[in-house]
């Protein structure tokens, strides 16, 4: 039965869905999409507090694959594993500098990896996520603001939490392992990290409502 | 005992592998001196020459240089070295590689006597990490300030772990903070912070012994005096205004929230936000390498990408253990030391940021102490500490020692070093050097020729109209011996047979063409990139 306390308790995810400016900038070009995330974020909520059960996590890992799926294919990140006229003048230049180690470093799966690396880096930038990748803008991608910078104490505090859960730990390193591989120009930006990302932030401000509730109820 | 001797034998390694990646090529590597090496070089040269610097002045409180204005201590420190082994690249760096390894000694000894009983394992392995990790190697490889900045800090530091028993302590203590004023410019601002950090941690004790409290804070004013009584001169607050987004003119140019009501409030806490926040992005701390060209390595960020592990890890080591003082000590730096940089426009600007950077480096040592520990397996742990050790110096070497000094020799004044020893054969012609504008090729060429101080303080004398602190304006014409240096080559007497020298850009094939120009000589970089061709006029 739906009480009270749970339609409660879905107000941080929602409030966080809607004072984002992702999930807008995501309703105005994929509904669909869209309203996926709502659910996933909604969803990715309850499994790090806890409150999920089976159907409720198959139900978010099948969303999250649909959404992964219509993210990805025909967006994958060609930069990966092409390399570019600058990589080639740069390997170039590099291999007659230190030819006993250039074969090594500049081997194609080394340099995918170098690659693959930066590209995850990215993903797990604060800024990246809070002020449009200010102040070090990455050329010729149009980074833009995700979430107000006034909510990052509350990714601190909604961190704390998914890192004591195993499985909302997995699927955050999931989600980020997966994001390098789109197209960094992609102007919906890694949409699979959205819900996950909002669920943070949800988890982090019920942490700080339990937490100045539990203060006030002290006082008075 | 057996223990003790393990861990000193241990502790030597350590340091015997820090002191190499120190000194090894140091004169070499960088291939050239920086302008702020080669400036700080050089009026700590004219200084014992003449006991003025190149402007003429006795012992400033900040250095003119080329108009930066630099913190001047270490410029002071650079005469003994000089007295005694000459100008050279090697006598710049060698003072502040062998800070680099006291650095080490004083973040053994920091974490080993924070502890009870002693943990000899954190300290070893965070020496380890500082030993190794590529922003301490940097620095401690570049004649600048900014590692002197942090020993004088770190000093304060461990004197500050016996300072419950000796209470005195707390007079050296603000006496080593005020010194480190003298050294950076940031530390200007982060030894007040640390200093009324101090003060609260151990304000019950303090106002106990009043005395000493009284004068350890009358010491550190005393000796700030210098500097308060210029604080309103351009020059004492010259990078400041240099750098900051503090200002109507900025935000006007760059601001977001113009038509908001407290916009530029608003603009100025996110910008403050954001560089703040950026210092601790991991993309930063363990990938992208500073912007800088002269700051940083090719490929290679502060710290090693395999310590975002340990980071992660450490993190929560460090919270846990944050009653013992030390610890408290290192959560309060890295908080509380972004400050001077998050208030300035340069993203991870990592210079201003050392103190830090060495309190990050404690962090990945707890991570790395906690996750040794979980390994039970004798044979993993040796196997993964020669595994990330070798990953390590393999980056380092690649990307510091081989890559850096090939694609960045022009960062590094390289060519003004060869421009040097190639003039040596035209000493009898005139030389027309030309130079970007703002830039001051000057201080580079009086550098490696090493210029006589009286001759250049004879041109300098009336260029500071306005007062040495005021003055803060850049002139870049200058002449030494048969070399006239200008940003404006082609105002010359056509009927003098010369030689001009510039980059391609400033002297191009057309142009030489068009002013009948012969070259006699190309100076390469040790990435095969002309950095500076020679042309022979023909009247």
């Amino acid at each position: 039965m739906i009480t009270r306390t749970h339609l409660s308790i879905l107000l941080f995810p929602l409030s966080m869905f809607l004072l984002s400016f992702w999930g807008w900038r995501i309703f105005e070009n994929n509904l669909l999409v869209f309203l996926m995330s709502l659910i996933l974020t909604v969803l990715f909520f309850l499994i790090i507090e806890k409150k999920s059960n089976f159907f409720l996590n198959a139900t978010f890992l099948l969303l999250l694959i649909a959404i992964i799926l219509i993210t990805i294919p025909g967006r994958l990140n060609q930069y990966i594993w092409e390399k570019s006229d600058l990589d080639i003048i740069t390997i170039t230049a590099q291999r007659s500098y230190y030819p006993a180690f250039g074969s090594a470093f500049h081997n194609k799966y080394f340099l995918a990896a170098n690659k693959y690396q930066q590209g995850l880096m990215s993903a797990i930038d604060v800024n990246y996520y809070f002020f449009a990748s200010h102040p070090r803008e990455r050329a010729t991608i149009d980074d833009f603001e995700k979430f107000l910078p006034i909510f990052i104490p509350l990714l601190i505090l909604g961190m704390i939490k998914v890192f004591k859960n195993i499985f909302s730990l997995i699927i955050l390193l999931f989600v980020l392992a997966l994001s390098p591989i789109l197209d960094p120009r992609y102007y919906l930006g890694p949409v699979f990290i959205f819900p996950i990302f909002t669920a943070i932030l949800a988890v982090g401000a019920k942490v700080l409502f339990d937490y100045i509730r539990t203060k006030r109820r002290k006082y008075l | 005992m057996i223990q003790r001797k393990k861990n000193l034998l241990l502790l030597t390694i350590i340091i015997l592998l820090g002191a190499f990646l120190r000194f090894y090529q140091l004169g070499n590597i960088p291939p050239g001196a920086y302008i702020d090496e080669a400036s700080q070089g050089y009026n700590a040269y004219t200084i014992l020459l003449t006991g003025k610097d190149e402007w003429g002045e006795s012992f400033p409180v900040f250095l003119r240089s080329f108009g930066t204005y630099p913190s001047p201590l270490n410029t002071y420190l650079l005469i003994i070295p000089i007295k005694i082994f000459g100008l050279s690249i090697l006598t710049l760096r060698t003072p502040t590689a062998i800070i680099g390894i006291l650095i080490m000694l004083l973040t053994y000894l920091l974490i080993y006597f924070s502890t009870k009983p002693r943990l000899s394992k954190p300290a070893l392995f965070t020496t380890l990490v500082i030993a190794i990790s590529p922003w301490a190697v940097l620095y401690s490889r570049l004649g600048m300030e900014v590692n002197l900045g942090l020993f004088l800090l770190l000093i304060g530091f461990v004197l500050s772990l016996f300072i419950e028993k000796k209470p005195w302590l707390f007079i050296l203590i603000a006496l080593s903070f005020a010194i480190a004023t003298y050294a950076y410019t940031a530390e200007r601002v982060m030894s007040v912070i640390f200093l009324a950090g101090i003060v609260y941690y151990f304000r019950k004790l303090l106002w106990e012994n009043k005395k000493i409290l009284a004068f350890g804070i009358i010491l550190f004013s005393v000796l700030l005096l210098p500097q308060l009584f210029l604080l309103n001169t351009p020059g004492a607050i010259r990078r400041y205004s240099q750098q900051n987004f503090l200002n109507r003119e900025f935000y006007n140019q760059n601001g977001k929230f113009q038509n908001i009501i407290f916009g530029e409030q608003l603009y100025y806490a996110r910008e403050f936000a954001s560089q703040y926040i950026a210092y601790f992005s991991p993309s930063n701390l363990f990938s992208n390498p500073d912007s800088q060209l002269s700051r940083s390595s090719p490929n290679l960020s502060v710290f090693y990408l395999w310590m975002i592990i340990p980071f992660f890890i450490g993190i929560p080591v460090l919270w846990k253990n944050r009653n013992i003082y030390f610890f408290k000590l290192v959560i309060f730096v890295t908080l509380t030391s972004l400050i001077p940089a998050a208030i300035t426009r340069d993203p991870f600007y990592t210079s201003r940021i050392l103190p830090f950077l060495w309190a990050i480096s404690i962090i990945i040592g707890l991570g790395v102490t906690n996750i040794y520990e979980r390994v039970q397996s004798k044979t993993l742990r040796v196997f993964g500490l020669f595994l990330i050790l070798g990953w390590s110096l393999i980056s380092l070497y690649s990307s510091y020692f081989v890559l850096m000094p090939h694609e960045r020799s022009s960062e590094f004044g390289y060519q003004y070093k060869e421009l040097t020893r190639i003039l040596q054969n035209y000493k009898d012609q005139e030389i027309i050097l030309n130079t970007d504008i703002e830039f001051p090729t000057y201080i580079m060429m009086a550098f490696y020729m090493k210029y006589d101080p009286v001759k250049m303080q004879s041109q300098t004398k009336n260029r500071l109209p306005e007062g040495y602190y005021n003055h803060v304006g850049f002139d870049e014409k200058y002449t030494l011996d048969n070399i006239t240096i200008t940003p404006d080559i082609w105002t010359l007497d056509k009927n003098k047979s010369q030689i001009l020298v510039g980059t391609p850009v400033a002297i191009s094939p057309s142009q030489a063409e068009s002013h009948n120009l012969s070259p006699i000589f190309t100076i390469r970089g040790l990435d095969n990139q002309v950095l500076l061709e020679g042309f022979q006029t023909n009247p």
